[in-house]
């Protein structure tokens, strides 16, 4: 069987930046107290919603940014306990059990804010888990980041964040399945990676 | 940044300091030939050598508690074959071990040259792959030659000025050790003034983002003018702390005893907060 | 098991679901976003862990929101109303005494009681707005008890200007059903969205605008700021604030003067052809010429139109194509067809003239208007407009319509929401002993309140019963509600799931349950499903379902016999009709399908061309304007037939006030809130941690204002201080605050406090943007003592 590449694609002439991807995420995975693994930025001025430009010559535009689960990955090379490391198929994972903690991953990876540190022990506003019972507990003094939400898609199950968006903006596959979604799409649309030209070679595409 | 990476600053400069004692000390024990003080040689940079087991020790330490799970620092050393901090930790662990080894060989007398050159190139190796750590991310004012003129250059700049204050301290009065301490903090004069023009061409080379670019909104190296500001002045006030320390240090050893001990000490003070401030400016470009 | 397919778009398992010790429930998220979305609630232990996105059986409708995805932090805010309270001290000092049910209850009807014995029914007065939106348990069902009772009910008086005005040309009023469903916008080949950020408010609608966009699809964008929606359109108008009607009246002018409108369309869907006496306005019919009225409205009465082949007027149905342009006479009758007066009215309005007072370009007018008309079929999404000139925005919105035939067809579509409730059984449900309630209008009550009259007659109201409401931060001229309305008040009752501004300033506070804590039945109107919301949780401590509080006040009322139905069985009564079971809702199906499609995929409104209007066409010309509450006060009908552009009540240049106030004041919805709903959810306050006052650059320079600095906004009705962020997307001369946050969550003061409640007597609508302010750099440490 031909090896799996998991994919997510993100139409940026669609996305709306209302946040549903990102509060998907955040509750389906009981993410802690301030820690996001898919956080949605503002293309435009320098603060949210805020345009580029002088009124009323003005740009915005909106992309989510989580972990972009590189092919040729810095943060696995850089980990010395071999606590992030990649799946076959494509899915950059975080091992909170053989983290460190070091935070070198969080030195190497190219992108800004993708991974989470629990300087703490995890905090969250209610007393009960939420979201996910399937998902891994996070730990004080380890790092965290999207992982395509692994337990999900391992049931067959779409990542949180996918089906939820609005604007029908997000898709998720194997890009190495001529019949998925995701190919069909990168092959008819012009798509772009960001920070193409660190190396990583990220297995997320924005279409534009 | 800096706060939270503070143990890891403190690391930078103890790893090196404790790498440069022994690298100087053990040189100067090679080179050093009077017969009259040979005892007091043998002394002297036996006593530094010495020390510089208990400094990196300190140092492990001190970097534990930069990690979130101190407990699991075993698991440091499994990625030697990708992970410049695995390599790091092997090479300073390996430069503790083979100093121990050293130091209980000296004690009991016996013949050590080969493991005191397995200690001082474990010690120089550990400085490289700590410097490595950063250049191979590739992060903006990291990835250039300045990094290693950094990491290393503190090998360099606290390794003499230590070695002299050992030294003079010991006692050793001897001319032969005077023109081994002049020569080793002058090399620390070529360093600096190697960063300096380093980091005059990286001041001009170091741009905030364009204020309009998906790359400097989405990237972790995104630079502001404020973070440029404080990094050029922690560079600078660091580089000129640590030249006054070198500069301090050379009229006292130019003068010939004429100067009071503590004129060395405070100018060890100088390069060790000079370095400080040098290190601090570094982690400054890093991520938040 | 979930298969693993080529695509994942599965995102929900019975067996990962299962595995996980989840039961899931299918539930109804019912604020009023319009959206009804449909969601999965998962519990575990007792407890509800999670919230998905549940599917309608045709995938294009699925959809969920931010909101929607964090109802599990609302079920468990700590603020919580847990059981009654009592007020003890004054209103809105926040001392309570927890009271049970029972004194509750008791409290509550022996005071109704002895209002209704001394003062008349009427003295109690039920207030909701939209808040909650089930059949049973949400607004409409506060209804039943008021017509029992013959209270008064407070009517929202919201979203109700350019509505009533379109509504009018429709014939169907002031009534939310008027476009196609939002699906079909996917079909548009035009799509004006005026007035209307649909990415923040109806995000659900978003897709099938982008989908037509992509299908080549033009987007124009009418708002005076450059919101998500403008940055995605192909053409962006800032509009002056309150110049919508010019601008729609030129777009008009331009389709007349360029001959760009459907004649056939005009001809026979309109009341274009139609005659209108010139004594009396009105169209002129066939009993005017024979002098014999008819002697019931059954019978029918023709209109009366003007044969250009044989030159005289003759009966509507005997012409094939009458004329269209015309001054008649007709027995006596000067007559003009309705067209020619629209003609002559709209040539007010040409683009050369009306930049100046939208400013916007002449060319930009002529090129909507040459795209609405030609590149069809066009649609216009329509925001409410929140000026008190409205009114003439909506009229004028179906003369467009009225002109180019841009409606009842796929991709045409025009105004506001869709069909919601039509195949309902309300008569029984609502008005079981028929309709006896006294419906004020919330703009009108403190009127009816200094006065003690309403429609010439004594009008005491007392008491007033607050459900699914916060109208202290959601209505208008908030220090006039506390100050004046309130206070007339004796007895004031307040219902809600947490602590609201509302809640605070009531005498007795009763705790709601949560929607996923009861059940209920919801639709549309934005999407064409009935959909059952099933009970998932028990209410949260003492919380009632809306039901069960009304089952109390029944019994303590007399008329306990109405409320012997259980939940179930109101739903039952509700979809008891042929046209619910001719779409296979039957409360059957609906248990065993959750969700049954009740409307077509893309369904058109108006299919055919049958309008509710007494012509059965588009009345563009209005014969007789009323006003859409009758509250016995007559209006100038000479400026209504046809709309006039008067400027808004407060925000436009020559209001001298404006020397005083110079900025435009914008109260706007974002997609953090759903009106003040979601104001505490933790998870979003983490991305929205405060209100932030928007401001061009300009304008805050000359005010020495930056990015963080804390300002105040203010006019002579009151302020809001809060931090300041500048922002190239206001238009210069105006700002905009965040609406839906609570008074504690401001540094000082609300944004409430700006608005104004002048009353409109034709459309009673609350006018939330025709306001004008100020704002100054303030030392925060000021408002930090009154804490």
């Amino acid at each position: 069987m031909a090896k799996k590449r998991y994919v997510m694609v993100v139409d940026m002439k669609r996305c709306i930046g209302c946040h549903t991807c990102a509060i998907a995420c955040k509750s389906g995975n009981n993410l802690p107290n301030e820690v996001w693994w898919n956080r949605v930025l503002t293309f435009g001025g320098k603060d949210m919603d805020t345009p580029h430009g002088k009124f009323p010559n003005l740009q915005k535009q909106y992309l989510t940014l989580g972990c972009q689960h590189c092919d040729d990955p810095a943060c696995v090379k850089a980990c010395p306990a071999g606590a992030t490391y990649k799946r076959e198929d494509g899915v950059v994972m975080q091992d909170y059990d053989k983290c460190l903690g070091c935070r070198l991953c969080i030195m190497a990876c190219p992108y800004d804010s993708v991974r989470s540190y629990n300087e703490d022990n995890p905090e969250y506003y209610l007393d009960f888990t939420v979201g996910d019972k399937m998902v891994k507990p996070q730990q004080k003094g380890t790092v965290s980041k999207c992982n395509f939400c692994v337990d999900r898609i391992d049931n067959g199950l779409s990542p949180n964040c996918v089906d939820v968006c609005p604007a029908k903006a997000r898709f998720f596959g194997d890009i190495e399945d001529p019949e998925s979604e995701v190919y069909k799409l990168l092959n008819a649309n012009k798509h772009t990676q960001l920070l193409a030209d660190k190396g990583t070679n990220p297995s997320v595409y924005f279409l534009i | 940044m800096i706060r939270k990476e503070m143990s890891l600053i403190i690391n930078s400069i103890l790893v090196p300091l404790a790498a440069g004692l022994f690298i100087f000390l053990s040189v100067f024990r090679a080179l050093l030939s009077d017969p009259v003080d040979v005892h007091s040689i043998r002394y002297f940079t036996g006593a530094g050598m010495a020390l510089a087991g208990p400094v990196v020790l300190l140092g492990i330490i001190i970097s534990l508690f930069h990690l979130g799970n101190p407990f699991r620092a075993y698991r440091s050393v499994k990625k030697i074959d990708t992970s410049w901090l695995s390599r790091e930790v092997f090479f300073t662990g390996s430069f503790f071990g083979l100093w121990l080894l050293y130091f209980i060989m000296e004690l009991k007398g016996i013949e050590n040259f080969y493991m005191i050159c397995l200690t001082v190139l474990a010690g120089l190796l550990s400085v490289v792959s700590m410097a490595n750590i950063y250049h191979s991310t590739g992060k903006p004012g990291w990835s250039g030659f300045n990094t290693y003129f950094g990491f290393l250059g503190s090998i360099i700049i606290l390794g003499s000025v230590a070695s002299s204050v050992i030294a003079v301290y010991g006692g050793s009065e001897s001319g032969e050790v005077r023109v081994l301490l002049m020569f080793s903090v002058s090399s620390a004069v070529f360093v600096l003034a190697v960063r300096f023009i380093q980091q005059v061409v990286l001041f001009k080379k170091l741009k905030p983002d364009e204020e309009w670019s998906i790359d400097s909104l989405v990237s972790g190296s995104s630079l502001n003018k404020e973070t440029i500001s404080r990094y050029k002045t922690y560079i600078s006030s660091g580089w000129i702390l640590s030249s006054l320390g070198i500069v301090c240090a050379i009229f006292f050893l130019a003068s010939s005893g004429v100067m009071h001990f503590v004129v060395l000490a405070v100018s060890f003070a100088f390069v060790v907060a000079g370095e400080f401030l040098e290190r601090c400016g570094f982690y400054i470009l890093g991520p938040e | 098991m979930a298969k693993q397919g080529a695509s994942f778009s599965e995102a929900f398992s019975p067996e990962v679901s299962a595995a996980q010790d989840e039961q899931v429930y299918s539930c109804m998220c019912i604020g009023n976003c319009q959206s009804r979305c449909r969601l999965f609630v998962h519990v575990r232990d007792g407890k509800a862990v999670k919230t998905s996105m549940a599917p309608f059986p045709d995938p294009r409708y699925n959809r969920v929101c931010l909101r929607g995805l964090s109802q599990v932090q609302r079920i468990y805010d700590p603020n919580r109303l847990k059981y009654p309270m009592k007020r003890v001290g004054e209103r809105g000092e926040g001392k309570w005494e927890r009271i049970s049910w029972d004194e509750a209850i008791e409290m509550i009807t022996t005071k109704f009681k002895g209002y209704q014995e001394e003062f008349g029914k009427q003295s109690i007065a039920f207030s909701t707005v939209s808040g909650d939106m089930g059949f049973v348990q949400g607004i409409y069902s506060i209804k039943r008890l008021t017509n029992l009772l013959g209270a008064t009910e407070t009517e929202y008086s919201l979203d109700m200007s350019d509505t009533f005005g379109l509504g009018r040309v429709l014939g169907n009023g002031g009534v939310f059903n008027q476009r196609n469903d939002p699906a079909d916008l996917a079909n548009a080949k035009t799509i004006i969205i005026w007035a209307a950020n649909v990415p923040d408010s109806h995000p659900h609608d978003w897709r099938f605008i982008a989908d037509a966009q992509q299908a080549g699809a033009k987007v124009i964008v009418i708002d005076p700021r450059y919101t998500t929606a403008a940055a995605k359109a192909d053409r962006w108008i800032s509009i002056r604030p309150g110049a919508d009607p010019a601008l729609a009246m030129s777009m008009a002018n331009v389709i007349i003067t360029e001959k760009l409108y459907d004649e056939e369309f005009m001809l026979n869907h309109t009341v274009a052809p139609f005659l209108v006496r010139e004594d009396t306005k009105k169209f002129l019919r066939q009993s005017d010429l024979t002098g014999i009225k008819p002697e019931s409205p059954a019978i029918p009465d023709p209109y009366i139109v003007w044969d250009p082949t044989s030159n005289e007027g003759k009966m509507l149905s005997e012409v094939q194509k009458p004329a269209l342009e015309g001054n008649y006479t007709i027995c006596n009758f000067k007559v003009t067809t309705a067209y020619t007066l629209l003609r002559d009215e709209m040539a007010d309005y040409p683009p050369e003239k009306v930049a100046g007072i939208c400013e916007v370009e002449p060319e930009a007018i002529r090129e909507v208007a040459r795209l609405y008309a030609q590149n069809k079929p066009s649609s216009i999404y329509c925001g409410f407009i929140q000026y008190n000139n409205g009114l003439q925005t909506g009229h004028a919105w179906g003369i467009l319509a009225s002109l180019t035939g841009n409606i009842a067809k796929p991709g045409a579509s025009v105004g506001h929401c869709g069909l919601s409730g039509y195949n309902l059984n309300f008569i029984p449900y609502l008005f079981p002993r028929g309709m006896n309630a006294h419906i004020v209008p919330w703009i009108y009550l403190k009127e009816v309140l200094k006065s003690g009259k309403f429609k010439g007659k004594d009008h005491p109201i007392k008491a007033m019963f607050i459900i699914a409401s916060n109208v202290v931060c959601n209505a208008t001229n908030q220090k006039e509600i506390l100050n004046t309305i309130f206070p007339a008040l004796e007895f004031i009752v307040a219902v809600d799931m947490v602590e609201t501004d509302t809640t605070k300033y009531a005498d007795l506070v009763l705790p709601a349950a949560h929607w996923f804590e009861r059940i209920d039945i919801a639709q549309g109107p934005d999407q064409p499903h009935t959909t059952l919301s099933e009970k998932a949780l028990e209410p949260a401590y003492e919380s009632k379902s809306t039901t069960d509080i009304y089952r109390l006040i029944a019994k303590g009322m007399g008329i306990g016999e109405f409320y012997k139905h259980s939940d179930e069985e109101f739903i039952q009564m509700l979809i008891d009709t042929d046209l619910a079971r001719a779409s296979g809702l039957t409360w059957e199906n609906l248990v065993e399908k959750k969700v049954i499609q009740t409307l077509p995929t893309c369904w058109v409104n108006w299919a055919g061309n049958k309008f509710p209007s007494p012509s059965g066409r588009l009345e563009f010309y209005l014969e007789d304007p009323k006003p859409r509450i009758d509250c016995g006060i007559e209006i100038d009908k000479s400026r209504e037939h046809l709309p006039v552009f008067t400027p808004p009540f407060e925000a436009w240049p020559g209001n001298p006030l404006m020397k005083k106030y110079p900025l435009v004041y914008h109260t706007v919805r974002q997609r953090w809130r759903l009106h003040s709903q979601w104001h505490g959810t933790p998870w979003l306050r983490e991305l929205d941690a405060e209100p932030l006052v928007k401001i061009h650059p300009k304008d805050a320079e000359a005010r020495g204002i930056n990015t963080g600095d804390v300002v105040e906004v203010f006019n002579d009705r009151g302020h809001v201080v809060l931090k300041a962020v500048l922002s190239e997307e206001m238009r210069p001369g105006m700002v905009s605050v965040p609406k839906g946050w609570q008074r504690h969550q401001f540094i000082a003061g609300s944004y409430q406090e700006l608005t104004q409640d002048h009353c409109n007597t034709s459309d009673f609508n609350q006018s939330f943007y025709d306001v004008l302010c100020e704002v100054r750099k303030v030392d925060k440490s000021a408002y930090e003592k009154l804490k």
